[in-house]
């Protein structure tokens, strides 16, 4: 299968490249005065973390288009960028407390930013969940959707309250205009992680996709 | 449709269960119960001396508050299971939104007994100055409750017919209640503790914003959990 | 500067293993589909 094939390229490279990634981060990157080594956390924290909500929105974007258009595609899209999403997710709750236990002292708080990721893997769990407890195809495509549409909705409100409420979570530094920038070659370490996983949730979500539609192939031939 | 249609229908489809409830009145009556139970477990489990009624009243209001919600909205749908009601419904000559609505008015009745009934028992058994707060509470409490009920009744034709249907519902609707619950929370401890309602508003502003675009987009979506 | 190298090394790990395991797994219930 031809986009099997490709998925899988793709995310060969994007692992290849993740190496790179941990090399220069590790190595060829300057360690933060303040924080310290485990501030290099940051450099697959962040970029996981904007994935994983990303994926959230193209799942939301995929589900509104679905049900206009009822195109099998568009749903096969949505489960597969829901279960990347998923794994990205379960990066940043990952990676988050073992870089705050160092730096705040505790594994977890429930300050906005983690809760509102952990809400982020909530919905993706719900919306895994759904697509399993549904039978029929046709139902799943559409419930999924409405619960795909549903959870985009809330991602806006996630964000808004991390602003409403005191946290200890290190304001956006990398995207904030006026604010202290990262020095360049943190940027440039950031930057080319962000890239790195760009390309290995597009060979994920292109690897998952080929899978349902394997999946769906074999099911209506049986 | 036009609008007065929707609004009539959807009161027609609201008083048929509403008359259903309150015939059998079981509904009520175990979640009445279970108000009594919780504040009379969390009465003997806290510590006076450590935990000020204050603080901990608002978590025991919305506690209490969810789990009569997430009861209405597991029954929402199930009267229709039986006797392929719910076929019938989609047949009748009515929008798909009148029945949204009718079950969101329906739902929205049983949580708000609840509501009116686990107030004042707070405010009785934890001593907590409640009437003085009543309208910002009232305001409170309506505005989350719109919130999750109205989510909740969308999610709940989506998994009425699924296998574990009373599991799946509260696990696809906790990330949209956790939300609106912790504002409302906030906004509850705050008002109960005498702050000013300035302190408030923005949380208010968030949560009348949330059901906006959660009643619209339910309104819009509940369709297309229904259709073949 | 904080001593905190380990768990810089623990969260990069784990990071790792969970888009290791993530591949591997897409990559072995693809073959398992192909072969049924």
């Amino acid at each position: 299968m031809r986009m099997l094939q490709v998925g899988r390229w793709i995310t060969a490279v994007g692992l290849v490249l993740l190496a790179g990634v941990y090399v220069r981060a590790l190595a060829y990157t300057p360690v933060e005065a303040s924080q310290g080594l485990a501030q290099k956390i940051f450099y697959l924290h962040v970029p996981a973390a904007i994935w994983a909500e990303t994926a959230m929105v193209l799942v939301g974007l995929a589900s509104v288009f679905y049900l206009f258009t009822k195109d099998q595609r568009l749903d096969r899209f949505a489960a597969a960028s829901a279960e990347v999403g998923t794994i990205f997710c379960a990066i940043v709750l990952t990676s988050g407390p073992i870089w705050g236990k160092p730096i705040w002292g505790t594994w977890w708080t429930w300050d906005a930013r983690l809760t509102s990721t952990l809400f982020l893997f909530l919905l993706y769990a719900g919306y895994l969940l759904l697509r399993s407890a549904v039978t029929d195809p046709g139902a799943r495509a559409r419930f999924s959707a409405v619960l795909g549409i549903c959870g985009m909705c809330e991602v806006p409100f996630i964000h808004l309250s991390v602003y409403m409420f005191p946290t200890l979570h290190p304001m956006p530094i990398v995207l904030q205009p006026g604010r202290p920038k990262l020095p360049g070659s943190m940027l440039a370490t950031w930057l080319f992680s962000l890239g790195v996983f760009t390309l290995l949730y597009v060979g994920f979500v292109v690897q998952r996709y080929a899978l349902s539609y394997q999946r769906e192939q074999r099911e209506s031939h049986a | 449709m036009r609008s007065p249609d929707l609004l009539r229908h959807a009161w027609t489809v609201a008083s048929k269960d509403l008359l259903v409830e309150f015939r059998s009145r079981t509904a009520i009556l175990s979640v009445a119960v279970f108000v009594v139970l919780v504040l009379v477990v969390f009465n003997f489990g806290r510590d006076a001396t450590a935990v000020s009624n204050v603080d901990l009243a608002p978590s025991i209001l919305w506690v209490t508050f969810t789990f009569a919600a997430i009861l209405a909205l597991n029954r929402a749908f199930q009267l229709e299971l039986e006797n392929q009601a719910l076929e019938g419904l989609l047949l009748a000559p009515i929008d798909r939104s009148s029945i949204y609505l009718g079950k969101l008015i329906a739902n929205l009745v049983f949580v708000s007994t609840i509501e009116v009934i686990g107030v004042p028992l707070v405010a009785l058994f934890f001593n907590v100055p409640v009437i003085q707060y009543l309208g910002p509470l009232v305001l409170t409490i309506a505005l989350a409750t719109v919130g999750f009920v109205a989510i909740g009744t969308l999610f709940s034709a989506m998994t009425v017919r699924t296998r574990f249907a009373e599991l799946l519902l509260p696990v696809l609707l906790l990330p949209f209640m956790i939300l609106p619950l912790s504002w409302a929370v906030l906004a509850t401890g705050r008002l109960l503790a005498g702050r000013p309602l300035s302190e408030i508003a923005g949380w208010l502003n968030m949560l009348a914003v949330y059901d906006f675009v959660f009643v619209i987009l339910a309104v819009l979506l509940f369709p297309a959990t229904v259709n073949e | 500067m904080p001593e905190n190298g380990g768990y810089m090394i623990a969260a990069y790990v784990v990071v790792g293993a969970i888009l290791i395991g993530y591949s591997l797994s897409l990559y072995l219930r693809a073959r398992r589909s192909l072969r049924a």
